[in-house]
């Protein structure tokens, strides 16, 4: 069953075009991983399907469990169900973590949930994540590390539960451990009703997911697309190849 | 406060020295023109017109569009008794901007100098001016600089004016500064004080147009009983305008400095940024700093910060160069070196920069031996 | 261009409560030494009080109305009546207080914030004390809690010592009217090591046209003791000018604390020109909360003066400035002994037209070494028909000191609303979430009932520009 269908999304930004001809469908129980060199769009992509209001799409459907998604505006595709974890979160001075989850808990899930089960609940996907407690009375990402924001962004999936997850560049920045923790969290998270888009461009996050398609994205557009077999080929040979092959294809 | 008394028997102006709440000017000041001071002048490359300010100069920039000044008796002392300036155009779209060096010096036998200069680069073109105050070391006779500089920065220009003050150490300085900023066009403003007994300076910029730029950086040594007033104006007109401000000094002896940084924002001026920062190094308890960092705005789309931080030499770092074998005092002159660099190597001109430094390096060795002997 | 969404204004609500004039004694409009007397023996005073009073007359009536800050040439005072009484003499007991009056103050929620065991209430109603009562913990303590013309009577000795000796009638000319006419007011007493574990309340109210409050609150922490004390106001609307002149004297002694929390909510036709000041002995500790909100003109500084060493100030203030408002507030520290420390956080938003000055000034003598001092402030604005204006004033004299001082204005970021609403919060919420976050340091310093009202003033309304 289909979460997201994608065809010939074009956006540009600042006058710049990026995203040249996207096409791409996730399913339930799906993990997705796009891999590119730096500047390919990859980042573009998830803010665009997320509504980031500095892109303008050019050309292109996204249809998102039967809703025209490029027609919602950002709130509403949230509480349709997609998630996107930042690659950069924003800091919210004033605003504590706990209040924050509460909050978007509400409003994506249509119901104020009780205040101890949610605590209790809250609490044990903190300690899945390693992350002290103390982070729920702080202010939201203020202050935190790089990697402290993004085990928030984690956090705030396994509580939002969103439909389609798409995690931007969230190996940037944490350290080893963390990168596993996240990581196998994010493979926990994932089942038969959901599906997950994981963009990086760092390798070794495969040994903790299990990913069922491989997407090459190069200057705008999804060159080729495989199984786990094509970011070992990736690991083994970089990028060349593919921007080569698209190249080529562009004379 | 009364401006142009006429004194009856020789018709010449009178012009009653101001009251200043922080400064305590002297009384000496607004003297008699006596001839002209010893200039030199050196262009290095094409596209430059320069020729003397006359009278009739004065209606190619309006000075009274400005509000951040000296105060309207320097104003009409500067207007009215002028013995030097120039008007320096450029049209020049060189890869390397042209450089028009003026340096003044001044003598106990040519003690007053009163310099108009109005800067203009056209559209699209580059200029670079260095303007340098001299004068050599004295104790007792005092020289007196004042000045006014207009800045007419045409759209996409690139403008650099750089001021220079080595005055001796009883001498007095007195400069104003005003620049209109047009579209796309990029001003910077580097002014050094390191001579003078008294010496107060202002400098408003207009950012007129959008996209315009203008960077101040500032750099100054209080010793002795030097007294200082600092005062930077950027008013934001322009959308997508940008500047900054950088003041950077050390304060010892008995000196007292006072900062002024305003930051307009005009309504209109939107996604406009400006940023504003003083640092101040403080070597002696003697020594007096005021600041008045002010951000005033009508423009809510925009970004305007401060920050200031005044106290000692970082000890940490202190403590990191005494391990390595430098004494105390060799630490410490190195540490604000290491600060000022920021400014002097925006100034380019490496002839420049080192006597700047090796006036700096005077200062700071001079500095601590001239406060033992007063304790005495 | 981006649409900008508008955030509506403070809920007048149940603030705009107007009674039937019922006042017993009326001052005749204008100031003469006459009235001045008239003042003095309708209270009882003492000699040397009478005195003060007729002294600071003579220096207000020779001093001009100030020029700078905000603007006040439409201040008319002599025409304002400056005392006015009600009905009623001192009670202890809420029941015995007659009804109307009560009626006002029930709809300001006292007797609740009674049963919520606060240690005791003075309200001021027209110029004069109605109410309060003080719980028997305290009075066993040695605590005195009572209203400024009582003190002046009862504890003649402990007020003569202090009054209006931070605050002078020279200081400037509303100071000077203060030591003239004032009225009312707290007086707090907190023996030498004694804890008041629950914060002390106290309410203001104006009622009768044109009149003045010129309460005079003044507060003495003794050696090794600590207090909260929590001052609130408000004022229903006139089309006559009202003027609020109070000054508020705050000693904090050796090893002492003092945290003194306010919200000036006055209605929007009120000059408020209040005069705070607190004198910090050696290791002593003053905290203020503070909130601005009401009021058409406000000119408050809150200022610290650090003479014992090891003393410290901390300021934590809020200044919300919406249509026709022009509140210039701000903080002074002077750092008059060494080893003081200073922190101070503002935080303003201007809208609608609405004018925010932020105006301080931290002085350190040449005596004050080894100085630290943190100032940062931040301004928030939410359209441009506002203003921000924000000058500080930093005079060091000495090199022996750690200042930093920061300062920012703008808006609300649309990056940080994007994030918000791509967690499924609707962007009227977004903005109301971040402004709230803004204004949090300080909500969480007020007492609950403050906190929740200054929440629920925040509403916005809805333009969508994300989504």
């Amino acid at each position: 069953m289909q979460i997201i269908k994608i065809e010939n999304l074009k956006s540009q930004v600042e006058g710049q075009q990026i995203l040249k001809g996207i096409d791409l469908t996730i399913n339930k129980g799906e993990i997705h991983v796009i891999m590119g060199p730096n500047g390919a769009g990859k980042s573009t992509l998830a803010n665009v399907l997320m509504g980031h209001p500095a892109h303008e799409v050019l050309e292109g459907t996204v249809d998102f469990l039967g809703k025209d998604l490029l027609d919602m505006k950002v709130d509403e595709r949230a509480k349709a169900g997609l998630f996107l974890s930042f690659q950069y979160p924003q800091e919210v001075p004033g605003v504590t973590v706990e209040n924050f989850l509460r909050t978007a808990k509400k409003e994506v899930s249509g119901i104020m949930p009780m205040m101890t089960q949610f605590n209790k609940d809250v609490k044990k996907q903190m300690a899945d994540l390693n992350m002290d407690e103390k982070y729920l009375e702080r202010y939201l990402n203020q202050g935190f590390s790089g990697g402290e924001k993004k085990k928030n962004e984690i956090l705030q999936m396994s509580v939002l539960n969103p439909k389609l997850a798409i995690l931007d560049e969230t190996d940037s920045g944490l350290d080893i451990d963390a990168i596993r923790v996240v990581y196998e969290t994010v493979q926990k998270l994932s089942n038969d009703n959901n599906g997950i888009l994981v963009i990086t461009h760092y390798n070794k996050i495969l040994n903790y997911i299990k990913p069922d398609f491989v997407h090459v994205l190069v200057d705008g557009k999804i060159v080729r697309s495989g199984d786990i077999t094509l970011a070992e080929e990736i690991e083994r040979t970089g990028y060349e190849v593919f921007k080569a092959e698209n190249a080529a294809k562009t004379v | 406060m009364k401006l142009n008394q006429t004194n009856d028997k020789t018709s010449k102006p009178i012009y009653e020295v101001p009251i200043w709440k922080r400064l305590t000017l002297p009384e000496n000041l607004f003297p008699e023109i006596k001839g002209e001071v010893i200039e030199q002048i050196s262009v290095d490359g094409n596209g430059v017109e320069i020729e003397p300010y006359e009278a009739y100069h004065e209606a190619l920039f309006k000075d009274s569009n400005f509000t951040k000044h000296l105060g309207l008796v320097f104003g009409e002392y500067i207007s009215n008794e002028k013995n030097h300036g120039y008007v320096v155009k450029s049209n020049s779209r060189d890869w390397q901007s042209p450089v028009v060096k003026i340096s003044y010096h001044m003598s106990d036998d040519r003690p007053v100098l009163v310099d108009n200069q109005l800067i203009v680069v056209e559209e699209g073109s580059k200029l670079t001016v260095v303007l340098d105050y001299l004068a050599d070391d004295n104790v007792e006779n005092s020289r007196q600089h004042y000045g006014t500089t207009r800045v007419i920065a045409k759209r996409g220009s690139f403008v650099k004016v750089i001021k220079l003050q080595r005055l001796g150490d009883a001498d007095a300085h007195f400069d104003q500064n005003f620049s209109i900023v047009e579209e796309g066009a990029k001003l910077e403003l580097v002014d050094v004080q390191f001579g003078a007994q008294t010496k107060a300076v202002a400098y408003e910029s207009q950012l007129l147009g959008r996209h315009a730029n203008a960077d101040l950086q500032s750099l100054y040594f209080g010793d002795k009983n030097e007294q200082l007033d600092l005062s930077f104006t950027m008013r934001h007109f322009g959308a997508k305008s940008e500047s900054h401000i950088l003041s950077k000094g050390a304060l010892s002896g008995n000196s007292k400095k006072v900062f002024r940084g305003n930051l307009f924002f005009e309504t209109g001026s939107v996604q406009s940024v400006g940023k504003e920062k003083e640092v101040v190094v403080l070597l002696n308890d003697k020594i007096k700093s005021d600041s008045i960092p002010a951000l005033l705005c009508s423009e809510d789309d925009v970004i305007g910060e401060h920050a200031a931080s005044i106290g000692q030499l970082d000890h940490e770092k202190l403590f990191y160069l005494m391990s390595r074998g430098l004494s105390l005092e060799a630490a410490k002159r190195l540490v604000i070196k290491a600060s000022f660099e920021e400014v002097l190597m925006t100034i380019g001109d490496d002839g420049l920069k080192s006597s700047i430094e090796e006036a700096l390096d005077r200062r700071l060795s001079d500095g601590r031996a001239a406060n033992e002997a007063r304790e005495l | 261009m981006a649409n900008k969404t508008f955030i509506a204004d403070v809920d007048r609500g149940i603030y705009d409560v107007i009674n039937q004039e019922d006042h017993r004694f009326v001052a005749d409009k204008g100031l003469t030494e006459d009235i001045i007397r008239d003042i003095s023996r309708e209270k009882n005073e003492p000699q040397w009080m009478l005195e003060y009073r007729l002294k600071s007359l003579e220096i207000y009536k020779s001093k001009p109305i100030p020029t700078w800050g905000a603007d006040l040439s439409e201040l008319d005072v002599e025409n304002i009546v400056h005392y006015v009484r009600p009905n009623t003499d001192m009670k202890t007991s809420w029941d015995d207080v007659p009804d109307d009056i009560k009626e006002t103050f029930e709809r300001l929620g006292i007797p609740e914030a009674e049963r919520k065991s606060l240690a005791g209430v003075g309200a001021q109603y027209d110029s004069e004390v109605v109410y309060h009562s003080l719980q028997a913990e305290l009075t066993e303590q040695g605590v005195i809690y009572t209203d400024m013309d009582t003190a002046v009577k009862e504890y003649e000795e402990i007020v003569r010592k202090y009054f209006m000796t931070i605050i002078t009638n020279r200081d400037h000319k509303f100071s000077a009217l203060h030591g003239a006419v004032w009225s009312g007011g707290s007086f707090v007493y907190v023996p030498a090591g004694v804890k008041v574990e629950l914060p002390l309340q106290s309410y203001f109210r104006l009622n009768a046209k044109g009149a003045g409050q010129f309460e005079h609150t003044l507060i003495i922490v003794e050696k090794g003791a600590s207090l909260h004390f929590i001052e609130g106001c408000s004022a229903p609307k006139y089309s006559v000018q009202n003027l609020h002149a109070g000054a508020v004297e705050l000693f904090v002694k050796e090893d002492a604390k003092l945290r003194y929390s306010t919200i000036e909510n006055w209605s929007r036709n009120m000059y408020n020109l209040n005069t705070k000041r607190s004198a910090v002995d050696k290791n002593g500790k003053i905290e203020w909360v503070s909130g601005s909100f009401g009021s058409r003109v406000s000119m408050l500084y809150p200022m610290s003066i650090l003479r014992g060493e090891g003393a410290s100030s901390e300021f934590t203030g809020i200044t919300f400035a919406a249509k026709g408002q022009y509140l210039d507030t701000g903080t002074k520290v002077l750092h008059a002994a060494p080893n003081t420390t200073s922190i101070v956080n503002s935080k303003s938003i201007s809208k609608d037209g609405g004018h925010a000055f932020y105006r301080g000034l931290l002085r350190v003598t040449p005596n004050a070494t080894n100085v630290k001092s943190t100032v940062n402030c931040e301004s928030l604005m939410l359209d441009n028909r506002s203003k921000s204006d924000t000058v500080p004033i930093i005079e060091i004299g000495n090199d022996q000191v750690d200042i930093g001082h920061e300062a920012k204005i703008g808006r609300i970021s649309d990056e940080t609303i994007f994030y918000l609403m791509s967690r499924g919060i609707d962007e009227a919420e977004a903005k109301a979430m971040i402004v709230r976050g803004f204004v949090e340091p300080i909500t969480k310093e007020l007492p609950l009932e403050y906190a929740v009202e200054l929440n629920n003033l925040i509403t916005l309304e809805l333009e969508g520009t994300i989504g």
